[in-house]
């Protein structure tokens, strides 16, 4: 009966000094003159090198916007914290880290997640807490849109839409590449791949030859080249991303098929053309946000020559988008001259003419930026043309 | 039933309802605020799940690596029926839409390969979980390897509190039921048990199909939870999560899986903060708990408020089951 | 026609891989009964050894091979002594996750210390295209085939004609008849160990330089792969881990080229079950009688 007493007495102690941090905790609310903003990056698991890439250019814009004196609201600067966590490449830990950010860190605003699923997975938690979301590379269509079709108010996304990146890869198959048959080859593990090649199917004009799928981190597409090998078709078409998109592009020139290859910006990595080899990364047009060739901005030079400086290598495409986000962000913050969430949720959605280093950005009503598309021709391994696709 | 029986059952429901009023409590006054209930709510989830594989593999000695599988079937079954009938109703459906299907391709499954013995349950199960996910891959319906997403939520941690008590304390009777004790006899000696007359692929497949209906459930809670279901999330990976939270439990201690799912759960939070370490540190974890502790944290024993607070006492009762 | 051998050729090239990994699995699994989760991260840490040998030292490609199966075969023996010799006595599933957690700290220590993004192989040896009537093969092609065949002819001499051999046939059998002969148990794993490791890592540093590509992750799809090929085969006996393999590697080439590409991996799974419901033992598994 003793232990019994003694563990209702424990109980009804630990209910008491629960209740007591609560109300203590209340009256602590304090203001700080940091303005934090939460990072959602997969820095493990399949999506980290994506995810690796994403985080180091929203470290490279915080570093970059403290060094030139931070942000400033009404004449007071205010430094910017970065707080990244490891979504793991798992949706739900997207969702849990997610609100983890808004509801323990206390952020102001958050970059990420990186891909479509994790984002779809982080938009309840971003909505219940009120706190804008930018994701840099979310493709699908409707992440910004909610079932009824109104906008889903605290997302916003730095990445063409997928149906815009394939319609217009459509186009310049047929305007400037003058493919009439063209071969597909898509990633069908994510929503990227996939929804890209409806789009294009439903815009190109000429004829697609043949649909084959794969999965990421396959390696192997001998038999998928092997079988298209001896039919007609002027243009091979992946969407999907460099890892995959550079051993096609090597196994098929090995192969001997030199026809161009068409892709979206996951091809815009400096790796494609080291493991593609840069003899056989030629005659590849692939969808950019910014390319060194047709700077889209000037604000696009000067951010490739500092983080060559301070990485020792290229920045991708991933990289830039990050970039821009976390920019768009203070952008929002110095238009709307406050770092209340509300404020920079209202600030993203007006943001206009924005010269972003992956181009000239507008949101339109539902949250994506309108940019011009530059299809990026690749030679030997070089950026060598730029089409702006209109 | 005796007066003993009345009181420790009476003694585990206290100890539920003195959790239940802590976590209870701790939300109102905001103590560990939004953050704190999704990670609740992401435990008490993976208990679900993992109280339904500890069935699978400490009742009838084989494992399985294919539990995302099950869990993919229930999600997607709450993904398609709540987002048609957004309502209670709708999600109560969706549940049983979603246990009735994985049972049955669990009974599908289990059926042929439960007649085997060693270890091909496991390569059985793992590609029947990754056949599963590959034809959701390239289903309309279920929107690729988009997913869905929008899936009303009807899933606070009150639900998930109480759904977890409801699968322990069904599990936990089970065990001890007649149909229990002859699956624990299938998994301590099959021939013996055969000889006896026991069926023992029956029970195989009985232990098997109520684990993946449990999966079942655990993957419409957190479909519903989260909003949003993608093919991803139920790749080998997560089956192995759940087996991990098993084996570092102790197979067959349904105790332990409960203390190892929340352990985990608070390690992955605290891991959160060391960004590209975590993994790392929680690899170590494993492996240093697999050699120190090699029957899991709790062994094949269980946690037993018997002991605890009626053993002083005196001789209670006269039931010499360990497992009290 | 030419097409359909060319796509075999495919298969089998992409199957040698799988063999040399599967040869790996199925003798760990003969001598401890361990799915050893870890061996696809051996075989990733085969193909960065390889890199490294090649890349900065400068080694020619195939002293970079043996160098770099020599380095995974002690590896191998380290992860055998750390992590499952003090589960010798456990219950196996302990084991068997003992495994995953070397697993997981392979993939992510390589991905944290060097990044998991794709490295390019050092092209050690340049890639000559050879015709023979409609049908086109590479001295790559040619060296992943004739390595691989190359090994399984050694390994399968080893556990044939040497005393080491014969001691892990039968730690393989009877592990307490095997010690009752006076053979040392421990070391016999240990060498099984050290072997299959070394397969693996060749089975890399061949993929590197074939693919042209590696990183932290690589070994994670490959890892089940073989492990189905080694079950497929009958797992525990040799011959038929390479047979697993190839098999698994044309019915993938083979899905792929009937436009299933969609379902290459269910076709796999979906053929393996069916297999496994018709010879429980896998192709060339013996059906054992249990005693009481």
């Amino acid at each position: 009966m003793k232990k019994i007493i003694a563990i209702v007495v424990a109980f009804v102690v630990v209910i008491g000094a629960v209740i007591g941090f609560g109300v203590s905790k209340k009256s602590a609310d304090k203001t700080s003159d940091v303005i934090t903003i939460g990072g959602v990056f997969d820095t493990s698991g399949n999506a980290s090198a994506y995810g690796q890439a994403e985080q180091k250019g929203a470290n490279f814009a915080v570093k970059r916007i403290n060094k030139a004196g931070g942000i400033k609201i009404n004449g007071k600067s205010y430094q910017v914290k970065i707080v990244n966590k490891d979504s793991k490449s798992d949706n739900t830990e997207a969702a849990s880290v997610t609100t983890s950010l808004i509801s323990n860190t206390k952020v102001n605003a958050i970059v990420g997640p990186v891909t479509t699923a994790a984002t779809q997975a982080a938009v309840p938690a971003a909505t219940k807490g009120q706190t804008p979301m930018m994701s840099p590379t979310a493709g699908a269509d409707d992440i910004t849109v909610q079932k009824n079709g109104k906008v889903q108010p605290y997302v916003f996304r730095a990445q063409f839409k997928n149906s815009y990146l394939g319609t217009k890869m459509a186009q310049f198959a047929t305007d400037n590449v003058k493919a009439k048959d063209v071969v597909i080859f898509q990633d069908n593990s994510s929503d990227y791949g996939t929804g890209i090649t409806n789009a294009f199917k439903k815009a190109y004009k000429g004829h697609v030859v043949e649909t084959d799928s794969y999965q990421a981190g396959d390696k192997d597409f001998q038999a998928m080249l092997t079988k298209i090998k001896n039919q007609k078709f002027d243009a091979i078409v992946i969407n999907g991303y460099y890892n995959e998109a550079g051993a096609i592009l090597k196994q098929a020139r090995d192969m001997g098929i030199n026809v161009p290859v068409i892709g979206p910006d996951g091809l815009g990595d400096p790796k494609l053309a080291e493991i593609a080899g840069n003899k056989n990364t030629s005659d590849v047009y692939y969808a950019a946000h910014f390319s060194t060739k047709a700077p889209a901005t000037d604000a696009a030079e000067p951010f490739v020559t500092a983080y060559k400086k301070s990485y020792k290598q290229e920045p991708s495409q991933f990289t830039a988008l990050a970039y821009d986000a976390v920019y768009m962000i203070k952008q929002a913050i110095e238009n709307e001259k406050s770092a209340d969430k509300a404020k920079i949720t209202a600030g993203l959605a007006k943001i206009k003419n924005f010269d972003g280093v992956t181009g000239k950005m507008t949101m339109d009503a539902f949250h994506n930026p309108k940019k011009s598309i530059v299809m990026v021709g690749v030679t030997n391994g070089k950026d060598t043309t730029a089409t702006v696709v209109k | 039933m005796d007066k003993a029986h009345i009181k420790y059952t009476l003694s585990w429901a206290t100890l539920v309802l003195m959790i239940f009023v802590f976590i209870y409590v701790t939300t109102i006054f905001d103590v560990i605020g939004q953050y704190g209930m999704t990670t609740i709510v992401l435990i008490g989830i993976n208990l679900i799940a993992a109280v339904g594989l500890n069935l699978v593999i400490g009742m009838s000695g084989q494992f399985s690596l294919g539990h995302a599988g099950f869990m993919a079937i229930g999600a997607y079954a709450t993904a398609l029926v709540s987002s048609a009938i957004p309502s209670i109703y709708g999600f109560i459906i969706s549940l049983i839409v979603g246990i009735m299907v994985s049972g049955v391709i669990a009974l599908a499954v289990g059926l042929p390969t439960l007649r085997l013995s060693g270890d091909y349950l496991a390569i059985a199960t793992l590609g029947v979980a990754e056949i599963i996910r590959i034809i959701i891959i390239n289903m309309k319906s279920t929107r690729g390897a988009a997913g869905i997403f929008g899936i009303p939520n009807f899933v606070n941690w009150q639900v998930v509190f109480g759904l977890s008590v409801v699968a322990i304390v069904f599990v936990v009777n089970f065990v001890r039921s007649t149909t229990g004790q002859a699956i624990i006899a299938v998994r301590d000696n099959e021939i013996a048990a055969e000889s006896l007359g026991i069926n023992t692929t029956k029970y195989k497949v009985i232990a098997f199909v109520l684990g993946a209906m449990l999966a079942a459930i655990a993957g419409g809670l957190r479909a519903s939870f989260i909003q949003s279901v993608s093919p991803q999330d139920y790749t080998f990976m997560q089956s192995i999560t759940i087996l991990i939270i098993v084996v570092l439990g102790g197979i067959g201690s349904i105790s332990g899986t409960v203390v190892t799912a929340i352990v985990l759960g608070i390690l992955d939070v605290i891991l959160q903060n060391f960004g590209s370490l975590r993994m790392v540190i929680y690899a170590l974890v494993l492996i240093i708990v697999m050699i120190f502790r090699p029957k899991g944290l709790l062994g094949t024993s269980e946690f037993s408020l018997k002991k605890i607070l009626f053993d002083s006492g005196g001789d209670h009762g006269n039931n010499n089951s360990k497992n009290q | 026609m030419s097409s359909i051998i060319q796509q075999l050729i495919n298969g089998l090239i992409l199957g040698s891989v799988y063999a040399l990994l599967a040869l790996g699995y199925t003798m760990v699994y003969g001598i401890i009964k361990l799915i050893n989760f870890a061996h696809g991260d051996v075989y990733m840490l085969g193909a960065y050894f390889g890199y490294f040998f090649i890349k900065v030292m400068h080694f020619n490609f195939f002293i970079a091979l043996v160098l770099s199966m020599f380095v995974s075969a002690l590896l191998g023996m380290l992860i055998e002594f750390i992590a499952y010799r003090p589960l010798r006595q456990s219950p196996r599933i302990a084991v068997l996750i003992s495994a995953l957690g070397v697993s997981f700290l392979l993939e992510n220590g390589m991905s944290y210390l060097y990044g998991s993004d794709k490295r390019a192989f050092p092209q050690a040896i340049k890639t000559i295209q050879y015709h023979f009537g409609g049908i086109q093969i590479s001295n790559i092609q040619l060296i992943i085939i004739s390595t691989a065949v190359t090994l399984m002819i050694v390994l399968t001499i080893i556990v044939k004609r040497t005393k080491m051999g014969r001691a892990m046939r039968a730690v393989s059998a009877d592990q307490e008849a095997a010690v009752l002969m006076g053979i040392n148990v421990n070391r016999t794993i240990s060498f099984t160990f050290a072997i299959g490791s070394a397969l693996a890592a060749a089975g890399g540093v061949l993929i590197g330089l074939y693919y042209n590509n590696i990183d932290p992750l690589m070994g994670m799809t490959p890892g089940i792969k073989a492990f189905v090929a080694a079950v497929l085969g009958g797992i525990g006996i040799i011959p038929g881990a390479a047979l697993g393999g190839w098999l698994i590697g044309i019915l993938e080439t083979l899905t792929q080229a009937v436009g299933l590409s969609d379902y290459k991996d269910a076709v796999v799974y979906g053929i393996l079950i069916v297999i496994l419901l018709f010879k429980p033992t896998g192709i060339l598994g013996k059906n054992k009688r249990e005693k009481v």
